[in-house]
């Protein structure tokens, strides 16, 4: 099994993303889509990650909306309409992850 | 023209797309062509490191020569499948070159002629089909090259 296939490489390439790659702002609308796609896959397998990995999980999607204006830049996506999958809708501004939780 | 919340102009998605295939149809078959052409010799990816480091988990390459080899032998692979659009921040003319068979995928950036990025996307049909929304399809017909809109 490779690295990122891990729920630990997943949440080690889900943090590159949204720490430093969101940051590149010359590849921002690319990284903008590895990091959500990556998110919906993270989302796909939640039940594989312990208490420790949802805790990091957690600290980068807090990362993620608070960078909601540079994910903006590919948002929105008419082909995403589930709204428990919040980062597809960070253009609507971060309240959409405090929504999602608060549901 | 809109402008973002970040102080950027930006064109919706179809107004974007619509420009580029407006540019692309003012191309001829021999410029196109020699446009994937250059695109498909080229051997460099600059910054390297940096693209080593941000993907290598990706790709589960140990080294970033192992990463840079990745990166040759998917460009020149057969089966390609060529996109390019204008990015709304900065407007540059950029192509994605997807390989559906392995999931890889090299950014080239057409304004500054050079590699841009060399990645491969968790979810490829999701990016690809995000990519759609504001790409062309640039494809090898019988006579030369044609545009998906």
């Amino acid at each position: 099994m490779a690295y990122i296939d891990t729920p630990e490489g997943k949440l080690h390439q889900y943090e590159i993303y949204v720490t430093e790659a969101l940051d590149d702002l010359d590849r921002s609308d690319t990284n903008s889509l590895l990091a959500l796609t990556l998110r919906d896959d993270i989302e796909d397998h939640l039940g594989d990650f312990d208490p420790p990995g949802l805790g990091k999980l957690r600290n980068l999607d807090s990362i993620l909306a608070k960078k909601h204006e540079i994910v903006s830049e590919v948002l929105p996506n008419p082909a995403e309409t589930d709204r428990r999958r919040w980062w597809w809708f960070l253009h609507e501004g971060p309240h959409v992850r405090q929504e999602r939780q608060s549901a | 023209m809109a402008v973002d919340e970040v102080g950027l102009e930006v064109s919706g998605d179809s107004e974007l797309r619509a420009r580029r295939l407006e540019q692309l149809r003012a191309m001829s078959s021999e410029e196109l062509d020699e446009c994937i052409r250059r695109m498909r010799l080229e051997q460099d990816l600059p910054e390297l490191l940096y693209h080593f480091r941000t993907h290598r988990a990706e790709f589960d390459a140990d080294t970033p020569e192992a990463y840079h080899a990745l990166f040759k032998e998917h460009i020149r692979r057969d089966g390609l499948i060529f996109l390019t659009y204008i990015r709304p921040r900065g407007s540059a003319t950029m192509w994605h070159l997807v390989d559906l068979d392995l999931g890889n995928v090299a950014q080239y950036n057409e304004t500054r002629r050079e590699y841009w990025s060399f990645f491969r996307p968790r979810n490829l049909d999701s990016f690809v089909e995000a990519s759609l929304r504001r790409s062309v399809e640039v494809r090898r017909a019988t006579s030369g090259w044609e545009t998906l809109a």
